[in-house]
């Protein structure tokens, strides 16, 4: 293979260790690779308890991983359990990623995660060292320093060969440092038969791979690529890529989003079977989604409404639950848009329990004006379109729960338990 | 916002009792973390059982990080509640008033940091 006319840059992949239980771990003043941590969101609607992150040892010792249940969670005095903070790992996520900026441009830093990043120090690199290898150290003691964080970081010629790096050599290496290059993926990445522990692949395409003969990035890499795109299409070529190290991404060129939507879920903390109940929660949820698209100055010409069954009603129906999309005429109204999300869901549900609601929003037009309608009142319309403004202007400012539906009061409602929580999981105390 | 000594002391006791529902067979203690990276004394309220998982709840972050200032807000926890108070990493530091070390634990000790 004649790699002289790919890129080659250097490109360092950071991953926090166990980010979410390191904070926990570092905030009650232990050592976040000695601590026996979980971080375990207790909300309702998890059942009786996710674990989101737990630490090394806690890992080692217990074999607990990430989304383990509670009850997978052994009772022993060693194990902390922490409740999660979400804002508070949002904001040394923001700190951590300034501290890179120190290292690269910032157009050159790219977090990829909550808890990871993409730092392409092409051009700054030798401001820091003699090599990369040295560089990575430096950044590495520099997050202990300040943060007390441990890092894994992944070095490559180009992003993907440090994702590479880093999931499959730094975060096994006692140094927690791992280097990839176009030279060595022969021999670093090529022996990997476990095909699903590779970025990008996952079990689905790990048994289509293994259907067609390919057992191990080696196969992988000497399959026939017009074969290979044959049977899997564009991802058979990408994946072909993928095991002779070669990414042409441009990470400064935005992926333009073709269609843009907004849409909401959730995950109910009980069955509904009450079509009022399930009515709120959707309305709840049109109004939410709404809200934020009205913040963008959209307005949608097509709404999508998923339904989850319950598991009892799943295995009764046959089907996990619905999924129906609907064009209208582009509006902003909350009103509006409800009534049809209402609409949309007495057609299709028939009776079964349900356990998780979709809302989302597509067709987006910027909103230029309003379209009166000459059948109605000119006056009440405006009316109408002033009053929900000045809903969402006294929610900005004094926050979602300022303003609520009296119905969300109702038996069911969700809105005010999830005006707190961040990325479904609890954002941590207010006053912070 | 710079808090008051009665505003911290009044929100972790807050927060204490609403955490705080004695049950046979639990311990409860207070947890005090001098925290060097955010330069805040943290506050955790620790439930234990005996062959059980611990809870680690947490109440507060100070972000005034003087020592003085601690020593009141402590002055005013113990006034109002018999917890015992466990302080974590403070590396025998002495109280700016009392002028009495604080012995405490040491999970934590970051050798980067010094040097």
């Amino acid at each position: 293979m004649d790699y002289t006319n790919e890129p080659h840059g250097v490109f360092f992949m950071i991953d926090n260790k166990s980010f979410y239980a390191s904070v926990e771990s570092l905030s009650r003043g232990i050592n976040p690779l000695t601590s026996v941590l979980v971080v375990m969101s207790e909300a309702p609607n998890t059942g009786s308890g996710l674990v989101l992150a737990a630490s090394p040892q806690a890992k080692k010792l217990f074999g607990i991983s990430n989304v383990s249940r509670q009850y997978e969670v052994p009772n022993d005095e060693r194990i902390i359990v922490a409740p999660p903070r979400m804002n508070l790992y949002i904001q040394r996520n923001v700190a951590v990623n300034k501290m890179y900026r120190t290292f690269v441009a910032d157009k050159d830093c790219y977090p990829y995660s909550i808890d990871e990043s993409i730092l392409d120090a092409t051009k700054s690199w030798q401001l820091f060292g003699d090599s990369p290898l040295e560089v990575a150290r430096i950044i590495q003691k520099k997050i202990r320093r300040d943060f007390g964080l441990y890092t894994s970081v992944g070095i490559g010629e180009n992003p993907l060969q440090a994702k590479l790096a880093l999931d499959l050599i730094a975060k096994k290496s006692r140094e927690l440092i791992g280097t990839l290059s176009y030279e060595t993926m022969s021999e670093k990445i090529w022996p990997i038969t476990k095909l699903k522990k590779v970025w990008s692949i996952g079990s689905r395409t790990q048994a289509h791979l293994n259907r067609l003969g390919i057992n191990s990035m080696d196969d992988l890499a000497h399959y026939n690529p017009y074969q290979l795109k044959q049977e899997m299409g564009v991802i058979g070529t990408q994946l072909f890529a993928l095991a002779w190290g070669i990414d042409h991404s441009q990470l400064h060129q935005l992926v333009k989003v073709q269609d843009k939507s907004w849409s909401n879920s959730q995950v109910l903390t009980r069955d509904y079977k009450n079509q009022n109940e399930i009515e709120l929660v959707i309305r709840e949820i049109g109004i939410q989604v709404t809200s934020r698209m009205r913040h963008h100055r959209q307005k949608a010409g097509c709404i999508s409404l998923s339904v989850g069954f319950s598991y009892a009603a799943s295995t009764e129906d046959g089907r996990g639950g619905f999924s129906h999309s609907m064009r209208i005429d582009p509006t902003d109204s909350t009103h509006k848009l409800i009534d049809y999300l209402l609409e949309l869901f007495r057609q299709f549900w028939d009776g079964q329990s349900i356990r998780n609601i979709m809302v989302g929003f597509s067709r987006l037009a910027p909103n230029t004006g309003m379209q009166l309608n000459l059948f109605q009142d000119p006056k009440r319309q405006i009316k109408n379109d002033s009053f929900e403004r000045v809903l969402d202007q006294i929610r900005d400012r004094f926050g979602i729960t300022a303003l609520i539906p009296a119905s969300s009061l109702l038996k069911g409602g969700t809105m005010i338990e999830r005006a707190s929580l961040v990325g479904g999981h609890n954002g941590g105390n207010s006053y912070d | 916002m710079t808090e008051s000594v009665k505003q911290a002391s009044e929100l972790i006791l807050k927060r204490l009792s609403a955490g705080f529902a004695p049950k046979l067979n639990h311990r409860y203690q207070l947890m005090v973390v001098d925290n060097v990276y955010d330069q805040t004394y943290n506050f955790f309220l620790d439930i234990q059982h005996k062959r059980n998982r611990r809870r680690s709840i947490p109440l507060h972050s100070i972000t005034k990080y003087e020592l003085q200032f601690l020593e009141q807000v402590i002055k005013q926890i113990k006034a109002n509640t018999k917890l015992t108070i466990v302080y974590i990493n403070f590396h025998e530091q002495r109280w700016p008033l009392s002028q009495r070390i604080i012995y405490g634990r040491t999970y934590d000790d970051n050798k980067q940091r010094r040097s």
